[in-house]
Parts: C-alpha cells; structure tokens; sequence
C-alpha cells in the first residue's frame, strides 16, 4: 500500500532520515520505533507531505506522491495525526471533527463518519460543544485522532499517540487503534513506547539516527537483543 | 450635552476604523504579514468611488459593490503576485514588499490624479438630522452603518461558514490545517481579499464626506494599527472593540484637550496597554 523508497530527508542540508526504506502492507498495523531524536517525525511527516525528501521516492496505491503537498495527499487517503495533537484549540470539538472531513463535503458521508469517531470516542460526544483547547490531553488526542479519522483515510499514521500521556489512557488510545484497524484501516504507528507499540503490530521497524536498523514481527522484535537492551531495558 | 455629541461622533468613527482595522487583522493573523499597503489601498476605493461619481455620476452608495469586488480582486491578486513570494524571504523583505507596494500605490495616485484634495459632488447621503437634541451627520452615519454591517457580515462568514473556519484553522496552525486537506495559500489569497474588501468598503464610505488625496489613507491606516495591537493582533473581535476605543479617545480627548493633540491621546492608550497587555485586549499571545 505504502512504500518508501530510500528517502532522505534534511533539514538546512543536516540530513535527518538517511535513505530510509519501509513498506505498509494493507490491512496492517505497523510500528516505527525509536528513541528521541532518531527521525520518527521527520519520517511522518515526509509521508504526509509537510517535508520534501532530498532523494528517494515514496509510492502509494501505485502512485508516487513524494512531490505532492500535504492538502492533496489527504484526498488520497492518508492521514496523519501530528505529534503533539494539533487540534484547534480555539474552534469547538465538533468544528474541529468537520474540518477534518474538508475533502469530503458530503453531509451523509460526514454524519456516518461523526458517528463513527463518537462511537469510538463516546466522550468527544459529550464534549462536541466545547471549545477544543479546554479538553484535557487524552481527550485532545481522541480528538486529534477523530479528525483525523473524519477523512475517511485508507492509511491512518500517528506519531507518538501516547506522548504525555498516563499509561491507562495510553492503553485506552491504543486499544482505539487496534479497533479503527478492524474497521479496515491500515495504521502506520511511530512511538516511544516501544513495547506498547510493538505489542500491537504486525510488523515494526527500529530507527536509529536516521537510519533503520531492524525490522520483524512485532514479537520478533521484542525479542532481539537489540530491543530488549536499547529500548526496554532488560 | 456637547460630551454626549462628540462620544456619538467617537463611536460613528470608531466603526470605520474598526473595519479597516479588521480587514488588516485578517490578514495578520492568518499569516503573520503586516499589510502596510493598507491606507493607499483604502485611498484607491476613495479615488474609485470619486471617479466614478465624477465621469459617470454613480453616487459612492451605488458603486460600493463593485469596489467591494475590485478591491477584494486586488486583495486576491496581490497575494498572487507579491506576498506568495515572499512568504519565505526574511521578514524584512516581506515589509518592504508591502510598503514598498504602498508607496508605489501612492505615487501613482500623485501621477495621475495630482496632490489636489477633492470631494465628491454632491453625493446621496449628505447633511444632518436631528435625534433625542443630538446631531449625527448623515454620511458618518451612513458609514458607520455600513461598517456595522460589513462587520456582521465578516464575522459571520469566519465564524459560521465552513470556508470561514478554514480561514481560522489556517491561522492557528497552518501545518495543521494543511494536514486536513486546507490549501493554505488559498486561505491566504481568501484572506488578502477579504482584508481589501474590508477596507474598499470604509474607503467608499468615507468618500461621501471625506476630502480625498494621495495620502489620505495614512492616518486612517496608522490608527488601524494601533487598533489592531490594541485589540490583539489578529482578533476581529478585538479589532471592532479597538476601533471604538480609538474613536472616542480621538474625538474625546480633540474636545477636552484639543484637537491638535487628539492622536496623541490614541497613542498614550496604546502605549499603557501595550505596557500593561502586550498580547493586546483580545489577543491569544
Ligand atoms: N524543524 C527542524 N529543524 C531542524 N532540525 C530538526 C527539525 N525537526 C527535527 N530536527 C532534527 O531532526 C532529527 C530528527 O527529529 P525528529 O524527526 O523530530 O525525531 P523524533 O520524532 O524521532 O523524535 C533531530 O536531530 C532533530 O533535532
Ligand atoms: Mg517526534
């Protein structure tokens, strides 16, 4: 579904991913692990479109986007919920759910989605009238990943969902996601958090400064050494 | 008696400075640009509206749509042709574009239409009337109401529409808004255009009871931005507020000081809240 191509990307000229591959396979749940600083981000949102790679290339569904910018590769179907969050704080939760379905302006398509995001996450519901920057953090992030979702994306990729976040709502976020990946929808994770984050994936890879340097089964992984000893201390 | 006239006259004026200040908030809180065009583009709508009065005998009251139009036209196009690409270069470089397309504008006006200070011929609002002892000039009324309701209207276009919140979620985060699908530099060029439209709108308005020359747009376009730091860069709510404010302190303080000092007076205000409130009355900094 996705496949990037040995992409480079630098910020200034300071290289940040170097020749970077992975693929997403559909139907998936994949991890891109990492500690601070490795590139996780910069990876994202090359993908989405906010950064242009240096070299490399990156396909998806048979299309190579890699030169588009971020407004049309939403109307392709992926989504990105940035690190962060990034709701808009000054506009209301259900203002905030709708202007994430601006490609799709159609009020049944949107109602079904809305449905779907509130059945998901019960609590934005409640709180559709209010005004989004007054949502605590794990709500804010519940309503990151609605808006996100309101596309109707065929490819949803997060980036550090559980960022301050206590671990039960962490578990609660994650959970979210593994239900949203039933409904058909193919998820492209980057965390902190690795074994969290490995727990649920099919497949993950390990970024290091840049660089990948392990991929496997989510389980494969939280069996090497290389995991246990750099990122879960054991 | 005579206070309560001239806090009428504050707040007639105050309105329009409040739709001039709103067009350059806009602008400035969508994209963090300073428009310091603004004065000689409300100059333009004057000289518009005066020509047209002049060679074709439409009243400004019949020519503020199209105005409208053509200035929410120039919006769009300077965005086009100027600020997209700068929108990159250092800040400095992106004020002297605007003010470098200001001076231009200005010039330009000196060209073809002299330095001469003009009035529009007998236009359709003209006169006073009479209300509870008080008396409120017609054109100053006129504009006032106009600016009230270009305001409405503003507002409920940004707060109601989903365009209009497309224009808000630009400037909170255009990465954000970018990631949802939102074509920020249409966002932009949407906002230029609203932002001239305000002030084709006030320049019109004025044209019916203000003398018009090359410069004329220069005090109006200083107090816009002094109302919009006083409101909050970026609020329009801030902005309508603001422009009240200033109204009345310039008029106020014209009759129990004197007018030579009235400007004085709107920049003490703006200098105790500039000390006290740097983000401004509504602003979010
Ligand atoms: N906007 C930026 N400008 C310059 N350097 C950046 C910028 N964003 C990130 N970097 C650098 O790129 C590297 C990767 O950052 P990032 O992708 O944010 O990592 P992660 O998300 O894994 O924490 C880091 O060394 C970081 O300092
Ligand atoms: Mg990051």
């Amino acid at each position: 579904m996705l496949q990037v191509k040995n992409i480079t990307v630098a910020y200034d000229d300071v290289p940040a991913v170097v020749e970077v591959s992975f693929h997403v396979g559909e139907g998936e749940i994949v991890s891109i692990i990492g500690a601070n600083g490795a590139g996780k981000s910069t990876l994202l949102r090359t993908v989405s479109g906010i950064l242009r790679p240096v070299a490399g290339e990156i396909w998806f569904e048979g299309r190579r986007i890699d030169r588009l910018p971020a407004n049309q590769i939403v109307h392709l179907g992926i989504s990105l919920v940035p690190e962060g969050r990034r709701i808009f704080g000054r506009l209301s939760v259900l203002d905030n759910l709708i202007l994430g379905a601006y490609t799709n302006r159609d009020p049944v398509a949107r109602r079904e989605r809305l449905d779907f995001v509130f059945s998901l996450f019960p609590v934005l519901h409640e709180r559709a009238g209010q005004r989004a920057g007054t949502l605590s953090g794990g709500e804010q992030q519940m309503l990151a990943i609605g808006r996100a979702l309101m596309s109707r994306p065929r490819l949803l990729m997060l980036d550090e969902p559980s960022l301050g976040l206590m671990p039960k709502l962490t578990a609660r976020i994650l959970q979210a996601i593994q239900e949203i990946n039933r409904q058909g929808v193919t998820v492209l994770l980057v965390e902190q958090r690795v074994r969290e984050a490995l727990e649920i994936a099919h497949r993950g890879y390990v970024l290091q400064t840049g660089r990948i340097v392990a991929t496997g089964t989510g389980s494969e992984l939280l069996h090497t050494d290389l995991v246990r000893k750099a990122y879960l201390g054991l | 008696m005579i206070l309560l006239q001239s806090v009428v006259n504050g707040v007639l004026l105050g309105l329009v400075y409040a739709l001039i200040a709103a067009g350059l908030s806009l602008i400035f809180g969508l994209m963090e640009i300073v428009n310091f065009a603004h004065g000689q583009f409300l100059m333009l709508a004057m000289y518009g509206a005066y020509w047209l009065a002049v060679l074709y005998g439409v009243d400004p009251l019949f020519s503020l749509p199209l105005w409208t139009i053509v200035l929410f036209l120039l919006g769009v196009a300077t965005y086009w042709l100027i600020i997209a690409r700068v929108l990159r270069a250092p800040m400095l470089a992106q004020i002297f574009s605007t003010f470098g397309l200001g001076v231009f504008l200005q010039s330009l006006a000196q060209f073809f239409w002299s330095p001469d200070f003009r009035l529009v011929p007998s236009p359709l609002v003209k006169g006073r009337i009479e209300i509870l002892g008080l008396f409120v000039g017609i054109p100053e009324l006129v504009a006032s109401l106009g600016a009230v309701i270009a305001f409405a209207l503003l507002y409920l276009f940004v707060t109601r529409t989903e365009t209009g919140r497309a224009l808000q979620a630009t400037s909170e985060d255009r990465e954000a808004a970018a990631l949802v699908g939102i074509d920020s530099h249409r966002m932009f060029a949407l906002g230029w255009g609203i932002g001239l439209a305000c002030v084709g709108i006030a320049g019109v308005l004025l044209s019916n009871f203000y003398y018009i020359f090359p410069e004329v747009g220069f005090p109006f376009a200083l107090i816009a931005y002094v109302a919009v730091a006083l409101g909050g860069f970026g609020s329009i709510p801030g902005a309508f507020v603001a422009g009240i404010i200033i109204g009345l302190v310039e008029v106020l303080s014209g009759l129990l000081i004197g007018p030579a000092y009235k400007y004085l007076f709107v920049f003490l205000v703006y200098l105790i809240v500039v000390f006290t409130r740097p983000q401004g009355l509504f602003g979010r900094y």
